[in-house]
């Protein structure tokens, strides 16, 4: 049985449910790297160059961590999904970027579909074919494995942000809401983020993230700036942010950003975010930036530091509405920036 | 009346400064790039923004404090962050208080035609037209002697009178009036310039690319004039990238593109926005022409030259051209800078010569 490795980072944390059918139809044995560990964190360091950010150099990493284990490699080059639908560039150099960190031999063969529309996160034709043809040489096997794997992925899709309303109906309680913006690929991978998502568990905390709305009311919400962020995944989250701030600012008491060091799109996306919650009040905001020198102990004091100030300020709030009322006049949004 | 302003970028204010006046408008240019533009960009910029969004924020706030009403800068579709700078630019200085229009020009024309009226009131298409091309023909000129000082710097006869002359050039352009007037300035400055050249010196001339960024590479206060410190090194240097040929392949007028994809293909195999497919494309295509080293240029977090960094070494290694990597934000000092150039240069002198001692 043929063997293709995927690397559990990057674009892993958007697709993999719709690659592992895939690759399983057409009769492939899916090899995953564990996940991000300290071994694998350093491995990548020490292979990238000290400009990249953080979760790319993660996944130099995971590629180490595979070497000599399958005959193919899977790294997708993601271009774009369509027009104005583009990706930081680093995304688009990644098989390249690669190819120059590993000594030739060491690598096994390299698919990398170019991905330059929505649905085209697989490999369809013609790698698909290439692989395909080693295995049971048939168009129709590939196609059939194609739409499975699309449907399996939409699936997933749909069952995140179903499951996010089923929560919102039982949501009656006096739990706070912070609304969690980042990337997938940061704030899924509990090493790199240093457990933040556990963290708020812990803390006693609801979140949201960006992946639990559906793209329709993320579009929607992203119009509200004047030009259109061309960038996709930045575009998404800024309409998350916007669809809080302004249809629905009340369901919401916080928000985190959460950024790796160096990353291009959220360096700008992060100040248009950061002046629109600046101007209302009852939201506050943190940033964190994360990067290899990031140490757990200062992220969970600012955590847990700001969950505080927002159960304080909901309490203060209460209070100075009843007695005296002007709560709307002082100026609580100043704690909002970091 | 509205009072235009416009960022820097190497010589763009000449073209654009003609263009406008050409126009009928007034135009409030920008002082000069200082320290203190820097310091007023870096202070109300995203802290973690590229250096050219950073130097032209700190343009028009000098702009607007002089009296200009009205922005104009150029927009993009991505990926690189150049395309965004308007939506930042614009939020940044209306929440520090600045009344103004910002208007941004983008690649696709007809997002622009209401921009341009309500700039200019009406539709003067002939008028434009001629503006445009009065104002091209100085940027033409403009890179024409730049790229002839370039070389001409490793060999003048006395000490900085080619920066003397280009200085006077850049002035006079400024202020010509005619197109006729553009060709003889230039013609005399050529001549000039190649009179004060002396003929190459005995020893070894090296030959360096300049490859990178396009702000970087043009705007030479923010690189710290990089080509005049390798010039007074006595390196002659290159680079493929000038404003004219921006604008170029802007419109779809080059065949450059093409070639560089084509150079770049065996390390990298798609454009990755910016100028990142350039940087490799041309230090191939440098490597072919058996220049002796590669100065690639970068603004600190820039996304498309990171992979090109990323890939350098490769092209390197197999082309073995000697590379070096200079990544440019606001703390950048001119001292350490001067002194990683003259180990530079100093290393390719001995491999040129072939020191074989270096390599034991």
């Amino acid at each position: 049985m043929k063997r293709i490795a995927i690397p559990r980072a990057l674009l892993y944390y958007y697709y993999y449910p719709a690659w592992k059918s895939y690759f399983s139809f057409l009769g492939l044995k899916v090899v995953l790297s564990p996940p991000t560990n300290k071994k694998i964190m350093e491995d990548g360091i020490k292979l990238s160059v000290d400009d990249l950010c953080l979760p790319f150099k993660v996944y130099f990493g995971h590629v180490k961590w595979l070497l000599n284990k399958t005959d193919y490699i899977f790294i997708p080059r993601l271009m774009s999904f369509g027009k104005n639908n583009k990706f930081c560039p680093k995304f688009m150099g990644l098989p390249d970027m690669i190819k120059t960190a590993f000594p030739e031999n060491d690598l096994p063969k390299i698919i990398s579909p170019v991905i330059t529309k929505r649905n085209s996160f697989l490999p369809f034709h013609n790698y698909a074919l290439e692989i395909g043809n080693l295995l049971n040489e048939n168009r129709r096997d590939i196609e059939m494995a194609y739409f499975t794997a699309l449907k399996k992925q939409n699936k997933t899709f749909k069952d995140k942000i179903n499951n996010v309303e089923n929560k919102n109906n039982s949501f009656k309680n006096k739990r706070l809401k912070i609304l969690v913006l980042g990337h997938n690929y940061l704030i899924a991978d509990d090493y790199m983020n240093m457990d933040l998502l556990k963290k708020l568990k812990e803390l006693d905390v609801e979140y949201v993230t960006s992946e639990m709305l559906d793209i329709k009311t993320k579009e929607k919400a992203a119009s509200y700036q004047k030009k259109d962020s061309f960038w996709y995944f930045n575009r998404m989250l800024l309409g998350t942010a916007y669809h809080f701030l302004y249809n629905k600012p009340k369901e919401i008491d916080g928000i985190i950003q959460v950024n790796a060091f160096g990353c291009g799109p959220d360096s700008l996306i992060k100040e248009l975010i950061d002046i629109r919650v600046s101007k209302t009040k009852n939201i506050a905001l943190l940033n964190i930036n994360l990067d290899e020198h990031s140490g757990r102990a200062g992220l969970n004091t600012r955590l847990e530091a700001f969950i505080d100030l927002i159960k304080r300020k909901t309490k203060n709030k209460k209070r100075l509405n009843l007695k005296r009322g002007y709560y709307e006049k002082s100026n609580i949004s100043s704690y909002g920036k970091s | 009346m509205r009072k235009v302003t416009f960022p820097h970028m190497g010589n763009l204010n000449i073209g654009v400064k003609a263009f406008f006046l050409e126009m009928g408008l007034n135009v409030i240019e920008p002082p000069q790039n200082t320290q203190k533009t820097l310091d007023l960009g870096v202070k109300y910029s995203p802290e973690f923004a590229c250096l050219p969004l950073k130097i032209t924020l700190g343009n028009f706030i000098e702009a607007i404090e002089k009296g200009a009403d009205t922005v104009v800068m150029g927009g993009g579709v991505g990926p690189c962050r150049f395309g965004y700078y308007c939506e930042v630019q614009r939020e940044v200085l209306r929440e520090l208080g600045y009344k103004m229009d910002f208007f941004v020009i983008e690649p696709e024309i007809r997002k622009n035609l209401h921009n341009i009226k309500k700039i200019f009131g009406k539709f003067p298409l002939k008028k434009i037209f001629r503006a445009g091309k009065f104002a091209w023909k100085k940027i033409l000129a403009a890179d024409h002697i730049n790229k002839l000082v370039l070389k001409a710097r490793s060999c003048e006869k006395r000490k900085g009178i080619v920066d003397q002359y280009y200085e006077d050039f850049l002035r006079k352009l400024d202020k010509v009036t005619s197109e006729e007037k553009i060709i003889n300035l230039e013609d005399e400055y050529t001549e000039k310039i190649i009179m004060s050249m002396a003929s190459p010196k005995k020893g070894i001339t090296l030959k360096i690319g300049i490859v990178g960024e396009i702000y970087l590479v043009l705007e030479p206060f923010i690189n710290q004039n990089i080509a005049k410190k390798l010039g007074e090194l006595g390196v002659s240097v290159k680079r493929k990238i000038y404003l004219s040929q921006w604008v170029y392949e802007f419109l779809n007028k080059s065949n450059e593109h093409e070639k560089v994809l084509e150079n770049a293909y065996p390390y990298l195999q798609s454009p990755v926005g910016g100028h990142g497919v350039d940087t490799i494309g041309n230090t191939v295509r440098y490597a072919k022409k058996n220049f002796d080293g590669i100065i690639q240029l970068a603004p600190f977090t820039c996304m498309p030259e990171i992979v090109a960094e990323t890939i350098l070494p490769e092209v390197s290694k197999k082309s073995g051209i000697s590379v070096l990597t200079l990544f440019f934000d606001e703390h950048t000092g001119e001292a350490g800078l001067i002194t990683r150039l003259e180990a530079f240069v100093d290393l390719l002198e001995r491999k040129k010569r072939g020191d074989e001692k270096l390599y034991v």
